[in-house]
């Protein structure tokens, strides 16, 4: 979701669950400001528009089922969708009963670079959910994972958090979201700076970048006084915000989260 | 087929004994239906509830329900659990009607006794005279910090109000609620 100016303010997914009537998502921090963005737009900018948003957070338990057994297990608690990769491929939005709990949303997308499912549960039924969940995937070894876990993963996966990996500078070409953008449509918010920025290979880029070595990084300015940086082996990565360089002396650019992961050990 | 069970309804809400002459009850399992739609539309007509009030209203002849006028241009239905795809058929067509159900994303409470608007009195600067907020008025306003939807709606003579909120902040509310109940001195109860 960019804001007037191409910049990314946000992001989730949206789905169409009928004809006239979506379901938005957006990141935890950012639900309150995009609801107040919309209904920015709908009451001075477009009055005409005969829409309506609710705001239906804290109507929903989200539940996020990832990992290469997740269609096994989720197929366990729900019986009235094909679950079958054909039949619900990613980034596609079913409805349907979990674990006897009716006008649940399911979507096939995630967060973690691997098979997952967001199920959206109607709050008064998420403990009983999250309880089943957990029995039925015993033996497949179901368990809760934390947001460390998460944001490793997806940085593994390349996945942005706006907010994180963007500041109030980035657009939607920067981010590496140029592909997102849909530029053949006559109207939108941000039009003319998406279309001018996605002309443009002079931009800074975001990119996620695994360094099986230590990489050349200077500290934060505070201490760039540092008579050297600390190495890998010293326990140290560079630290977010620190500026990036490569061969000689000039940054090329910054860091933005960063984690010593499995894989890069 | 899958057996998991009937699913468990679990309300955030935790205690609410106050005391016997003001009593703090839970309702967040009522079915809860917003409905927004023109103002001079076929869906206001059948609910024929103006802003800032609530009455019962028996939709196409089904059991009454009631329906609070929260907001100009919306309204809100509250029922017995299980009811929401009963409300929306009740509902006439008005292809100009937005109709969510909000079952699950407001909690219910409500609070009766002759004391209860020295209560909430201590928890909102909304005021609570019957000049302004006489039996049968909806209107909103903060209390405890929370945004919250409220209808007085008396009970067999005894000062009543009903409290919708959002679930998120519904624990937090009810303990402050019960907090505040308790403290109420014995004298003021009666």
């Amino acid at each position: 979701m960019c804001s007037e100016d191409g910049i990314v303010m946000d992001d989730g997914v949206t789905g169409r669950l009928a004809d006239q009537r979506y379901l938005m998502t957006t990141t935890s921090s950012g639900a309150a400001a995009v609801w107040e963005w919309l209904e920015r737009w709908l009451q001075l900018e477009r009055p005409q528009w005969d829409v309506r948003v609710t705001p239906v957070t804290s109507a929903y338990t989200s539940i996020n089922v990832a990992g290469p057994l997740s269609r096994e297990l989720v197929a366990r608690v729900v019986d009235d969708v094909d679950l079958s990769a054909d039949a619900f491929p990613y980034m596609q939005v079913r409805t349907g009963t979990v674990a006897g709990a009716g006008e649940c949303v399911l979507l096939r997308i995630g967060f973690t670079g691997e098979l997952s499912y967001e199920l959206h549960v109607p709050a008064g039924f998420g403990l009983h959910v999250w309880e089943t969940l957990l029995a039925r995937g015993a033996d497949l070894g179901a368990r809760p994972f934390g947001v460390e876990a998460q944001r490793i993963l997806r940085l593994e996966k390349g996945h942005l958090i706006v907010g994180q990996d963007t500041d109030g500078l980035t657009r939607a070409a920067s981010a590496g979201l140029a592909g997102l953008v849909k530029l053949d449509k006559a109207d939108m918010a941000g039009r003319p700076e998406l279309a001018w920025a996605a002309g443009r290979t002079d931009l800074s880029r975001c990119s996620c970048r695994s360094s099986p070595t230590t990489p050349a990084w200077f500290p934060p300015r505070l201490h760039r006084s540092s008579s050297r940086a600390p190495t890998r082996s010293e326990g140290a990565s560079p630290p977010a915000g620190c500026h990036r360089r490569c061969g000689g002396r000039s940054a090329w650019g910054r860091s933005t989260p960063r984690w010593l992961t499995r894989a890069a050990r | 087929m899958v057996d998991t069970g009937a699913p468990v309804f679990r309300s955030p809400v935790g205690r609410t004994d106050c005391g016997p002459a003001l009593s703090v009850t839970d309702h967040t399992d009522t079915a809860k239906v917003v409905v927004r739609a023109a103002g001079d539309g076929p869906t206001a007509q059948a609910l024929a509830v103006p802003f800032a009030r609530e009455r019962r209203v028996a939709l196409a002849g089904g059991p009454e329900r009631l329906v609070v006028g929260t907001r100009p241009g919306e309204w809100m239905i509250i029922s017995g659990w299980g009811q929401v795809a009963s409300i929306r058929r009740e509902l006439p067509e008005d292809p100009a009607a937005t109709v969510v159900d909000l079952t699950h994303g407001r909690a219910l409470l409500r609070v009766t006794g002759t004391p209860s608007a020295r209560l909430l009195a201590g928890l909102c600067n909304v005021d609570l005279s019957d000049d302004m907020t006489p039996d049968l008025a909806a209107f909103s306003g903060s209390v405890a910090g929370v945004m919250c939807d409220l209808v007085r709606e008396d009970v067999h003579g005894a000062r009543s109000y009903l409290i919708c909120l959002d679930r998120s902040y519904a624990g937090w509310f009810g303990e402050v609620l019960v907090d505040a109940g308790t403290r109420v001195r014995p004298e003021q109860q009666r």
